[in-house]
């Protein structure tokens, strides 16, 4: 620890030989740390993007007289500073360690619990919004009944692993908010999923990644089967193959702590080729693919992205089962890993992500009929959504 | 600039030493170009420090200092005129007055005149200069100093802009009166000694900065930030005192990187702190804490005003002005008077009501209580209005959300450890540390423990977008 | 004023002049119009692939009623990936213009919140986002050159 004072030199004391070496190593190891870490920040190369904490790194700026006045030159030379200092992951790491080891259990809202799992806190309950929220799919399903409606609204983590979350956090219980989610819901003909009755019996640790805010491909199909259950969809189990398909990925909660060696294994769920082929368009981009993969995110950091290529505005999948069920799905990035294994049990599925999606709901219901209608959110995006509700509205 | 940013450490800093202690002179050259030399450097640099986050306002402090070096200089040119020389120095207090009124002021005067004529004139509200406080009151201490014939005006505008500008005590003080320093604007010098002790002084601030008044802010803030009616007592009073920290490793940090820099410079700085959180009555507190503006204070507004030496009633006045102007100071709204206000009072009550009950208390006590007084003091200060200092000083004693709520447990879990460290560093319990019997040990165990305290900064600034200097409100 | 000399009542003059140039600067009206300056803009700044909307754009987006300003030039792009936009508005009256500012702030706050950890190049675009007042007038702008926006928009005023 730092000492808090010391005695200013006494002129006496200073004079000695042995002495005047060591404020000769003060002197110099002091110079020699600016102007090395100086000449080091220069000679550098700079980097465009932080892989670690996946974002783009401040270049830098351009000077000019207008920069100059207004002192945004002067900010943005030193955020480019401290962006590009050297070896800045392992500095970042050093001062989340320190801040361990002194008894912060927390770091920028991420909890480490005693197994190793990473943890986000659980959005509070806001029930000027959700009774907004609520209201908005009520009249939809309301106006829409033809339409068989369900809805998976997924746990997160720190509920199903609340016993390792660090001692004296108190925060609302994710199981009562649940209960009155649905509660809400009540009034209209909307299947509820209990994702905690599905997940009863499994070890709530393969449920989730440990270094990522998302479910696993395990969970998704718990889910998928409770899914099952509602719909009557005749699902066989037998019908699925996981495969693992990267063994290194660190996600984004990892990247939020600052912690740099834990790793998950991501694994995909298929349906057997037996069970029929899609194609997948992603409208706004113009891309037509067949599969609903991007093996190429494999490489990149976020490997959880491998499933729909990442979160898109609205994306159509055509596929060859058998069918006249046409499902609609409102979703956040939690159903990605599920999307794989409704393919079989209908014959079109439109994914739409509100807080993407910026055209005409109306549109998109006139141009397909739909049998069914499935709302996939994990239960803190949907308390803090805002983007369904007026979405679900302007179609009314 | 902020002497806690990367470009300051790391860009700024190296090129000054370089030019400043570069030789461009032969030996046997006389030591007043030398000294012109290095002074023109450190002005350069000072004019470009400030520049760097002010670029505008740089225009106003040049204005100044011309203004002021020319107005002393002609105290002297009406030896006999007594009333010349006197309507001189009145000019050039409103000078100065108008320069730190007007930009600081203006918008809370304003805004209190509407409210008093129910007007609605419309503020300039300009943003407030950066150290527009420090050095104002710095030149206003060399302006009486020459016109009361204490010091000598300046007759070399380069060192006189030198004293204005000069970077290390520039944006936060310690407040440098011109008597202090006029030999050493012309006759300084750098030994290596001198130069590893301002190393180890500036470090030791940057710590105090980085490391602790930035960690233990941050829990403040987060306390703070809350709503203060789920506020429990106890999380309330943690909070308040994560704040008496901050403050206090903030402000005496920032004046330890400023005394060090100064070392490395050749500049002697007077101590700004004294250990304030070990004062045992409140005359004590304000004896220790951010003593070069009490001194200035004393100086320049009380003693003048006519100190103790006029009767009990003068003397009531005389320091209730002073403190309500201290509040004031400290910044342009209400909760800022109050503070300095209640300051005055509670002086005043023990000089006159509790000066003998103090004796007689046993010394335990008198601290506690008078760290009472000046943790309810910060409710005041750290508040954005009146109205939420109260708020927030009514949840301490219980009207927010009873004695704890949800947070106190896991807050003082996550936070206890480092709490405790820095309470006991601010107690002074380090404040003699054991010595090694060898002189060369000491030494050398205490360099390697602050190139730790420095590679730790340097963690803390890479990782903290955390940054922001509680004293730019003046 | 035999008292003082000429270099001091320069230095006040320089003072007071100094002082009304920072009030002037502050309360400027120009007489541009919000197309023209919006137009400027977006050619300095590489925004004019851009798509120019109207009013009834600017409301669903902003949330903002267009009647309450006296005029205003918005781009955007349909492409949801597509996060840059401009935005010029010139004001009834230079004085007060929080409710606007504080609801750009908050759209890019929550466009951060969209983006972050999902979308790097999105979410450092949109992290450089610049704000500004100058009298009449204000300029919000997501773009990959906020510098040049900036001083396109300081010219045509």
């Amino acid at each position: 620890m730092k000492k808090e004072a010391f005695t200013p030199a006494s002129p006496t004391s200073g004079g000695r030989k042995n002495n005047s070496v060591i404020y000769l190593c003060i002197t110099l190891g002091f110079l020699l740390c600016l102007f090395l870490a100086g000449a080091a920040m220069l000679l550098t190369p700079d980097k465009a993007q932080s892989e670690t904490e996946n974002r783009v790194l401040a270049q830098k700026p351009k000077l000019s007289w207008s920069t100059l006045t207004d002192g945004s030159f002067m900010r943005d030379y030193e955020t480019y500073l401290t962006d590009q200092f050297p070896h800045r992951d392992a500095w970042v790491s050093l001062r989340a360690g320190i801040s361990t080891l002194t008894g912060a259990r927390e770091q920028n809202g991420v909890f480490r619990t005693k197994s190793g799992f990473l943890l986000e806190k659980q959005t509070p309950f806001d029930s000027s919004l959700l009774s907004e929220l609520t209201g908005a799919i009520k009249s939809f399903l309301k106006k829409n009944k033809t339409l068989s409606s369900a809805m998976i609204l997924a746990p997160n983590a720190s509920l199903l692993l609340e016993e390792e979350m660090p001692y004296g956090l108190r925060q609302d219980d994710q199981q009562k908010q649940l209960k009155d989610i649905h509660a809400m819901l009540k009034g209209v003909d909307l299947k509820w999923v209990s994702c905690l009755k599905q997940f009863e019996g499994a070890d709530a640790h393969t449920l989730y990644y440990r270094t990522d805010h998302h479910w696993t491909t395990h969970a998704a199909f718990s889910a998928f089967l409770g899914l099952n259950k509602a719909w009557k969809l005749g699902v066989k189990a037998e019908n699925y193959t996981f495969y693992p398909v990267a063994t290194d990925f660190s996600g984004t909660l990892s990247a939020t702590y600052g912690e740099r060696r834990l790793r998950d294994t991501v694994e995909v769920c298929i349906p057997k080729q037996s069970c029929g082929t899609y194609t997948v368009f992603y409208e706004a981009q113009g891309k037509k693919t067949a599969t609903l993969f991007s093996s190429e995110k494999l490489e990149g950091k976020n490997k959880y992205e491998v499933f729909l290529g990442g979160n898109f505005d609205k994306v159509i999948i055509s596929t060859t089962a058998d069918t006249e069920n046409a499902l609609l799905l409102f979703k956040d990035s939690y159903a990605n890993c599920l999307i794989p294994m409704l393919t079989p049990y209908f014959s079109k599925i439109v994914v739409i992500d509100p807080r993407y999606f910026n055209d005409s709901l109306s549109a998109v219901l006139e141009e397909t009929t739909f049998t069914h209608v499935l709302f996939v959110y994990n239960a803190n995006t949907f308390l803090e959504d805002r983007s369904l509700a007026p979405l679900l509205k302007s179609a009314n | 600039m902020l002497f806690s940013s990367a470009t300051f450490l790391f860009v700024f800093l190296p090129v000054v030493l370089f030019c400043y202690f570069l030789p461009v002179f032969k030996k046997g050259t006389p030591e007043s170009y030398e000294m012109t030399k290095k002074n023109l450097v450190l002005c350069l640099a000072s004019l470009v420090f400030y520049a760097w986050g002010e670029p505008v306002y740089v225009v106003l402090m040049l204005v100044s200092i011309y203004f002021n070096f020319n107005i002393t200089l002609d105290f002297q040119r009406f030896p006999e005129q007594k009333r010349r020389k006197k309507t001189l120095f009145v000019l050039a207090v409103l000078f100065n007055l108008f320069v730190l009124g007007f930009f600081k002021y203006e918008p809370f005067l304003v805004e209190n005149i509407n409210r008093l004529f129910s007007l609605h004139l419309k503020a300039a509200a300009l943003p407030l200069p950066v150290g527009i406080s420090f050095y104002t009151f710095q030149i206003l201490s060399y302006v009486i100093d020459v016109y009361n014939g204490e010091s000598d005006a300046q007759p070399s505008l380069l060192r006189f802009a030198t004293y204005i500008t000069m970077f290390p005590q520039l944006i936060a003080g310690p407040i440098v009166q011109y008597g202090d320093i006029a030999r050493q604007l012309e006759h300084r010098t750098v030994t290596v000694q001198k130069f590893s002790r301002g190393v180890l002084i500036f470090v030791r601030g940057l710590g105090k900065k980085m490391i602790f008044a930035n960690a233990i802010g941050a829990v403040f803030s987060q306390i703070q930030g809350g709503d203060v009616h789920a506020l429990g007592a106890v999380t309330a009073w943690f909070g308040i005192l994560c704040y008496t920290l901050q403050i206090y490793f903030d402000f005496s940090g920032y004046s330890d990187m400023a005394i060090g820099l100064g070392r490395m410079f050749g500049f002697e700085l007077m101590q700004n702190f004294n250990f304030p959180y070990t004062a045992e009555s409140i005359k004590d507190f304000w004896s220790r804490w951010h003593i070069s503006l009490s001194g200035w204070f004393k100086k320049y507004v009380y003693i003048p005003l006519g100190g103790n030496r006029k009767g009990t009633a003068r003397t009531v006045r005389n320091i209730l002005i002073v403190w309500t102007l201290t509040g004031l100071w400290h910044g342009a709204a209400w909760n800022f008077v109050a503070w300095g206000a209640y300051y005055g009072l509670l002086l005043l009550f023990e000089k006159y009501v509790f000066a003998a009950v103090l004796e007689k208390m046993p010394k335990a006590l008198r601290h506690v209580l008078t760290m009472l007084i000046v943790v309810i003091g910060w409710v005041f200060f750290s508040a954005e209005s009146f109205s939420s200092a109260a708020a927030y000083l009514g949840a301490m004693f219980g009207g927010g959300a009873g004695f704890t709520d949800a947070n106190t447990a896991f807050l003082l879990l996550s936070n206890g450890f480092p709490f405790a460290v820095m309470t006991a560093c601010a107690l002074g319990a380090f404040r003699n540390p054991p010595k090694f019997k060898n002189e060369r040990t000491h030494l050398i165990v205490q360099a390697v423990g602050y190139a730790a305290v420095f590679a730790l900064c340097v963690a803390c600034l890479v990782s903290d977008s955390y940054n922001p200097f509680l004293y730019f409100r003046f | 004023m035999k008292t003082l000399r000429i270099k001091e009542i320069l230095c006040v003059a320089v003072l007071l002049l100094f002082v009304l140039a920072m009030i002037g600067q502050k309360g400027r009206v120009s007489d541009a119009s919000a197309a023209e300056v919006g137009k400027a803009v977006s050619a300095a700044a590489g925004l004019e692939q851009l798509e120019v909307r109207g009013g009834k754009a600017f409301q669903k987006e902003f949330g903002l009623d267009p009647q309450q300003f006296d005029g205003g030039y918005y781009a955007a792009s349909d492409d949801v990936m597509e996060v840059r936009e401009l935005l010029v508005v010139r004001l009834k009256d230079s004085g007060d213009a929080s409710s606007l500012l504080d609801a750009l702030r908050q759209r890019v706050e929550r466009r951060i919140v969209l983006f972050e950890g999902y979308a790097a190049e999105q979410t450092a675009l949109l992290k450089s986002y610049k704000l500004i007042q100058r009298g009449n007038f204000v300029l919000f702008a997501v773009c990959d050159t906020p510098s040049d926006a900036v001083r396109a928009f300081r010219a045509a005023l």
